[in-house]
Protein backbone atom coordinates (compact mmCIF):
# COMPACT_ATOMS: atom_id res chain seq x y z
CA UNK A 1 0.00 0.00 0.00
CA UNK A 2 1.30 3.35 -1.00
CA UNK A 3 0.93 6.30 1.39
CA UNK A 4 2.26 9.34 -1.10
CA UNK A 5 0.97 12.09 -2.61
CA UNK A 6 -0.57 9.80 -5.61
CA UNK A 7 -1.20 6.49 -3.82
CA UNK A 8 -4.42 4.56 -3.46
CA UNK A 9 -4.88 5.17 0.31
CA UNK A 10 -5.44 9.06 -0.32
CA UNK A 11 -7.49 7.90 -3.12
CA UNK A 12 -9.72 5.94 -1.15
CA UNK A 13 -9.49 8.27 1.64
CA UNK A 14 -10.75 10.84 -0.48
CA UNK A 15 -13.80 9.15 -1.85
CA UNK A 16 -14.72 8.43 1.51
CA UNK A 17 -14.47 12.05 2.78
CA UNK A 18 -16.68 12.76 -0.93
CA UNK A 19 -19.34 10.34 0.47
CA UNK A 20 -19.43 11.78 4.18
CA UNK A 21 -19.58 15.15 2.47
CA UNK A 22 -22.10 14.50 0.19
CA UNK A 23 -25.31 14.32 2.30
CA UNK A 24 -24.65 17.76 4.15
CA UNK A 25 -23.86 19.56 0.61
CA UNK A 26 -27.34 18.61 -0.68
CA UNK A 27 -28.97 19.22 2.76
CA UNK A 28 -27.32 22.75 2.70
CA UNK A 29 -27.66 23.54 -1.46
CA UNK A 30 -31.83 23.48 -0.65
CA UNK A 31 -31.31 25.67 2.87
CA UNK A 32 -32.84 28.26 0.56
CA UNK A 33 -35.26 26.70 -1.32
CA UNK A 34 -36.29 23.96 -3.47
CA UNK A 35 -34.27 22.61 -6.45
CA UNK A 36 -34.87 19.24 -8.34
CA UNK A 37 -32.15 16.63 -9.09
CA UNK A 38 -30.38 18.39 -12.03
CA UNK A 39 -30.66 22.02 -10.45
CA UNK A 40 -28.93 20.78 -7.46
CA UNK A 41 -26.88 18.77 -9.44
CA UNK A 42 -25.58 22.21 -10.98
CA UNK A 43 -25.49 23.94 -7.43
CA UNK A 44 -23.55 20.96 -6.04
CA UNK A 45 -20.80 21.11 -9.23
CA UNK A 46 -20.16 25.00 -8.88
CA UNK A 47 -19.80 25.15 -5.49
CA UNK A 48 -18.36 21.85 -4.15
CA UNK A 49 -16.07 19.37 -6.31
CA UNK A 50 -18.26 16.40 -4.75
CA UNK A 51 -20.14 14.68 -7.06
CA UNK A 52 -18.19 12.72 -9.83
CA UNK A 53 -20.74 10.16 -10.87
CA UNK A 54 -24.30 11.79 -10.82
CA UNK A 55 -25.94 9.22 -10.45
CA UNK A 56 -24.50 9.04 -7.04
CA UNK A 57 -27.00 12.14 -5.79
CA UNK A 58 -30.44 10.28 -6.75
CA UNK A 59 -30.52 7.66 -4.51
CA UNK A 60 -28.99 9.53 -1.93
CA UNK A 61 -32.07 11.99 -2.12
CA UNK A 62 -34.60 9.14 -2.39
CA UNK A 63 -33.08 7.98 1.14
CA UNK A 64 -32.99 11.07 2.70
CA UNK A 65 -36.40 11.72 1.61
CA UNK A 66 -37.67 8.16 3.14
CA UNK A 67 -35.74 9.47 6.26
CA UNK A 68 -38.63 12.67 5.94
CA UNK A 69 -35.23 14.83 5.85
CA UNK A 70 -36.81 15.98 2.57
CA UNK A 71 -40.13 16.79 0.66
CA UNK A 72 -40.61 15.60 -3.02
CA UNK A 73 -43.21 16.41 -5.27
CA UNK A 74 -43.39 16.54 -9.34
CA UNK A 75 -44.37 19.57 -11.48
CA UNK A 76 -45.18 20.38 -14.92
CA UNK A 77 -42.47 21.68 -17.01
CA UNK A 78 -43.34 24.46 -19.40
CA UNK A 79 -41.04 22.34 -21.77
CA UNK A 80 -39.86 18.86 -21.74
CA UNK A 81 -39.80 16.26 -18.75
CA UNK A 82 -41.82 17.46 -15.52
CA UNK A 83 -39.54 18.15 -12.85
CA UNK A 84 -39.27 16.32 -9.08
CA UNK A 85 -38.52 19.30 -6.94
CA UNK A 86 -37.35 18.47 -3.23
CA UNK A 87 -37.27 20.66 -0.40
CA UNK A 88 -36.09 20.40 3.16
CA UNK A 89 -38.69 19.41 6.28
CA UNK A 90 -38.78 20.93 9.71
CA UNK A 91 -36.68 17.53 10.68
CA UNK A 92 -34.30 18.01 7.55
CA UNK A 93 -33.23 21.85 8.54
CA UNK A 94 -32.68 20.31 11.57
CA UNK A 95 -30.55 17.97 10.46
CA UNK A 96 -28.50 20.59 8.45
CA UNK A 97 -27.93 22.90 11.16
CA UNK A 98 -26.53 20.14 13.57
CA UNK A 99 -24.47 19.01 10.81
CA UNK A 100 -23.01 21.52 9.79
CA UNK A 101 -22.10 23.15 13.82
CA UNK A 102 -20.07 19.62 13.67
CA UNK A 103 -18.35 20.46 10.50
CA UNK A 104 -17.22 23.91 12.01
CA UNK A 105 -15.89 22.66 14.84
CA UNK A 106 -14.03 19.83 13.39
CA UNK A 107 -12.55 21.94 10.66
CA UNK A 108 -11.27 24.69 12.89
CA UNK A 109 -9.63 22.36 15.42
CA UNK A 110 -8.35 20.23 11.73
CA UNK A 111 -7.25 23.62 10.36
CA UNK A 112 -4.62 24.25 13.62
CA UNK A 113 -3.09 20.98 12.98
CA UNK A 114 -2.98 21.20 9.34
CA UNK A 115 -1.67 24.42 8.61
CA UNK A 116 1.86 24.07 9.76
CA UNK A 117 2.28 20.64 6.87
CA UNK A 118 1.52 23.34 4.04
CA UNK A 119 3.81 26.35 5.08
CA UNK A 120 6.30 23.55 5.34
CA UNK A 121 6.00 22.25 2.19
CA UNK A 122 6.44 25.66 0.59
CA UNK B 1 -38.80 10.09 -28.80
CA UNK B 2 -35.35 8.70 -26.75
CA UNK B 3 -32.50 7.38 -28.27
CA UNK B 4 -32.37 3.88 -28.10
CA UNK B 5 -29.64 3.94 -25.90
CA UNK B 6 -31.09 5.73 -23.85
CA UNK B 7 -33.87 3.38 -23.65
CA UNK B 8 -31.37 0.56 -23.26
CA UNK B 9 -29.89 2.26 -20.20
CA UNK B 10 -32.67 2.93 -18.38
CA UNK B 11 -34.07 -0.63 -19.53
CA UNK B 12 -30.93 -1.70 -17.28
CA UNK B 13 -31.77 0.10 -14.04
CA UNK B 14 -34.97 -1.01 -14.54
CA UNK B 15 -34.02 -4.56 -14.15
CA UNK B 16 -32.01 -3.92 -11.05
CA UNK B 17 -34.66 -2.06 -9.33
CA UNK B 18 -36.62 -5.67 -9.46
CA UNK B 19 -37.19 -5.62 -5.45
CA UNK B 20 -38.92 -2.42 -5.16
CA UNK B 21 -42.37 -1.71 -5.74
CA UNK B 22 -43.42 -0.65 -9.18
CA UNK B 23 -44.88 2.91 -8.55
CA UNK B 24 -41.17 3.63 -6.82
CA UNK B 25 -39.23 2.28 -10.01
CA UNK B 26 -41.64 4.36 -12.45
CA UNK B 27 -41.01 7.44 -10.22
CA UNK B 28 -37.05 6.75 -10.42
CA UNK B 29 -37.11 6.19 -14.15
CA UNK B 30 -38.83 9.19 -14.95
CA UNK B 31 -36.63 11.16 -12.63
CA UNK B 32 -33.50 9.68 -14.22
CA UNK B 33 -35.29 10.64 -17.93
CA UNK B 34 -35.73 14.01 -17.29
CA UNK B 35 -32.45 14.08 -16.19
CA UNK B 36 -31.21 13.02 -19.60
CA UNK B 37 -33.06 14.61 -21.35
CA UNK B 38 -32.57 18.21 -20.14
CA UNK B 39 -28.88 17.07 -19.94
CA UNK B 40 -29.03 16.79 -23.88
CA UNK B 41 -30.68 20.43 -24.16
CA UNK B 42 -34.70 19.55 -24.10
CA UNK B 43 -36.44 17.94 -27.18
CA UNK B 44 -32.92 18.62 -30.18
CA UNK B 45 -31.40 15.32 -31.91
CA UNK B 46 -28.49 14.52 -29.89
CA UNK B 47 -25.61 12.83 -31.43
CA UNK B 48 -23.82 9.52 -30.18
CA UNK B 49 -21.27 11.23 -28.65
CA UNK B 50 -23.28 13.55 -26.48
CA UNK B 51 -25.78 10.67 -25.67
CA UNK B 52 -22.61 8.20 -24.26
CA UNK B 53 -21.04 11.34 -22.72
CA UNK B 54 -24.47 12.17 -20.77
CA UNK B 55 -24.65 8.38 -19.31
CA UNK B 56 -21.29 7.89 -18.85
CA UNK B 57 -21.46 10.58 -16.43
CA UNK B 58 -23.99 10.05 -14.88
CA UNK B 59 -22.82 6.28 -13.88
CA UNK B 60 -23.67 2.35 -14.98
CA UNK B 61 -26.80 1.36 -14.89
CA UNK B 62 -26.26 -1.57 -12.69
CA UNK B 63 -25.09 0.67 -10.11
CA UNK B 64 -27.14 3.31 -9.50
CA UNK B 65 -30.27 0.86 -9.25
CA UNK B 66 -27.87 -0.92 -6.45
CA UNK B 67 -27.26 2.07 -5.11
CA UNK B 68 -30.85 2.90 -5.22
CA UNK B 69 -32.12 -0.58 -3.73
CA UNK B 70 -29.51 -0.38 -1.02
CA UNK B 71 -30.37 3.08 0.20
CA UNK B 72 -34.24 1.96 0.03
CA UNK B 73 -33.68 -1.06 2.12
CA UNK B 74 -31.36 0.28 4.84
CA UNK B 75 -34.32 3.14 5.66
CA UNK B 76 -36.88 0.31 5.20
CA UNK B 77 -35.32 -1.92 7.81
CA UNK B 78 -34.49 0.68 9.78
CA UNK B 79 -37.81 2.35 9.86
CA UNK B 80 -39.76 -0.56 10.60
CA UNK B 81 -37.31 -2.64 12.53
CA UNK B 82 -39.34 -5.85 11.48
CA UNK B 83 -37.52 -9.02 11.61
CA UNK B 84 -39.26 -9.92 7.85
CA UNK B 85 -38.48 -5.95 6.72
CA UNK B 86 -34.85 -7.19 7.52
CA UNK B 87 -34.66 -10.46 6.62
CA UNK B 88 -36.25 -9.10 2.71
CA UNK B 89 -33.43 -6.83 2.97
CA UNK B 90 -30.43 -8.59 3.91
CA UNK B 91 -31.68 -11.14 1.15
CA UNK B 92 -31.33 -9.34 -1.78
CA UNK B 93 -28.36 -7.77 -0.48
CA UNK B 94 -27.13 -11.66 -0.46
CA UNK B 95 -28.10 -12.12 -4.02
CA UNK B 96 -25.71 -9.04 -5.29
CA UNK B 97 -22.09 -10.01 -2.88
CA UNK B 98 -20.92 -13.12 -0.81
CA UNK B 99 -20.80 -10.70 1.93
CA UNK B 100 -24.41 -10.34 1.50
CA UNK B 101 -24.87 -13.84 1.35
CA UNK B 102 -22.52 -14.83 4.74
CA UNK B 103 -24.63 -11.72 6.78
CA UNK B 104 -28.01 -13.17 5.03
CA UNK B 105 -26.71 -16.81 6.53
CA UNK B 106 -25.95 -15.03 9.88
CA UNK B 107 -29.32 -13.26 10.63
CA UNK B 108 -31.25 -16.46 9.32
CA UNK B 109 -29.29 -18.58 11.88
CA UNK B 110 -29.61 -15.75 14.27
CA UNK B 111 -33.63 -15.69 14.06
CA UNK B 112 -34.19 -19.94 14.01
CA UNK B 113 -32.53 -19.77 17.19
CA UNK B 114 -34.38 -16.78 18.44
CA UNK B 115 -37.51 -18.74 17.02
CA UNK B 116 -36.34 -22.23 18.90
CA UNK B 117 -35.86 -20.55 21.86
CA UNK B 118 -39.29 -19.70 22.44
CA UNK B 119 -40.77 -22.38 21.13
CA UNK B 120 -39.03 -24.78 23.47
CA UNK B 121 -40.08 -22.28 26.54
CA UNK B 122 -43.93 -22.47 24.76
CA UNK B 123 -44.08 -25.82 24.69
CA UNK B 124 -42.95 -26.76 28.18
CA UNK B 125 -46.18 -26.19 29.94
CA UNK B 126 -48.05 -28.61 27.21
CA UNK B 127 -45.04 -31.35 26.54
CA UNK B 128 -43.69 -31.19 30.41
CA UNK B 129 -42.39 -34.66 30.51
CA UNK B 130 -40.32 -34.56 26.67
CA UNK B 131 -39.26 -30.61 26.03
CA UNK B 132 -36.45 -29.74 28.17
CA UNK B 133 -32.75 -29.47 28.60
CA UNK B 134 -31.01 -32.91 29.30
CA UNK B 135 -27.72 -33.41 30.16
CA UNK B 136 -26.52 -37.40 30.47
CA UNK B 137 -26.16 -38.89 33.69
CA UNK B 138 -23.13 -40.88 32.58
CA UNK B 139 -19.52 -39.81 33.37
CA UNK B 140 -18.27 -40.63 30.22
CA UNK B 141 -20.52 -39.20 27.72
CA UNK B 142 -21.59 -35.46 28.62
CA UNK B 143 -24.44 -34.98 26.38
CA UNK B 144 -26.46 -31.68 26.60
CA UNK B 145 -29.82 -31.53 24.23
CA UNK B 146 -33.05 -29.42 23.92
CA UNK B 147 -35.11 -32.72 23.54
CA UNK B 148 -37.95 -32.72 21.23
CA UNK B 149 -41.32 -34.76 21.14
CA UNK B 150 -39.25 -38.70 21.72
CA UNK B 151 -38.43 -37.26 25.20
CA UNK B 152 -35.71 -37.96 26.92
CA UNK B 153 -33.29 -41.16 27.12
CA UNK B 154 -32.98 -43.59 30.02
CA UNK B 155 -30.01 -42.19 31.24
CA UNK B 156 -30.63 -38.41 31.13
CA UNK B 157 -31.82 -35.99 33.11
CA UNK B 158 -33.75 -32.52 33.38
CA UNK B 159 -31.43 -29.37 33.92
CA UNK B 160 -33.55 -26.43 34.10
CA UNK B 161 -37.08 -27.48 35.21
CA UNK B 162 -39.47 -24.85 34.53
CA UNK B 163 -36.95 -22.68 34.25
CA UNK B 164 -36.80 -23.26 30.88
CA UNK B 165 -39.76 -20.97 30.18
CA UNK B 166 -38.12 -17.62 31.35
CA UNK B 167 -35.24 -18.81 30.27
CA UNK B 168 -36.14 -20.14 26.91
CA UNK B 169 -38.40 -16.41 26.57
CA UNK B 170 -35.48 -14.08 27.50
CA UNK B 171 -32.91 -16.11 25.66
CA UNK B 172 -34.92 -15.91 22.29
CA UNK B 173 -35.47 -12.08 22.38
CA UNK B 174 -32.12 -11.54 23.02
CA UNK B 175 -31.35 -13.51 19.87
CA UNK B 176 -33.92 -11.66 17.90
CA UNK B 177 -33.08 -8.47 19.85
CA UNK B 178 -29.11 -9.37 18.80
CA UNK B 179 -29.96 -10.34 15.19
CA UNK B 180 -31.84 -7.82 14.49
CA UNK B 181 -28.86 -5.21 15.68
CA UNK B 182 -26.31 -6.85 13.45
CA UNK B 183 -28.57 -6.31 9.98
CA UNK B 184 -29.22 -2.75 11.11
CA UNK B 185 -25.31 -2.52 11.40
CA UNK B 186 -24.51 -4.61 8.32
CA UNK B 187 -27.26 -2.58 6.30
CA UNK B 188 -25.67 0.98 7.54
CA UNK B 189 -22.47 -0.12 6.08
CA UNK B 190 -23.77 -2.24 3.08
CA UNK B 191 -25.67 2.02 2.50
CA UNK B 192 -22.47 3.04 0.87
CA UNK B 193 -21.41 0.40 -1.41
CA UNK B 194 -17.34 0.69 -2.28
CA UNK B 195 -17.45 1.00 -6.23
CA UNK B 196 -19.24 4.24 -6.57
CA UNK B 197 -17.51 7.50 -5.48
Amino acid sequence: MTIDGSGSSSDKWEVQLRKGCLELAILASLWSGRLYGLELLRVLEEKSELVITEGTVYPLLSRLRGEGLLDAEWVEAELGHPRKYYRLTASGRRRATAMAKIWFRFSANLDGLLTPLIKEER
Amino acid sequence: MTAPNVDAYLREVRAGLRSLPEPEVTDILNELRGHIAERLGGAGQADHGAIDSVLRKLGRPEQIAALYVAENLAWRAESTRSPWAILRGVFHWSTLSVMGFVVFMVCLTGYAFGVCFFLAALMKPFHPQSVGLWVSNRPDSYSLHVGGFSGPAGDERELLGWWLVPIGCSLGGGTILLTTQFALWALRRLRKPKQLA
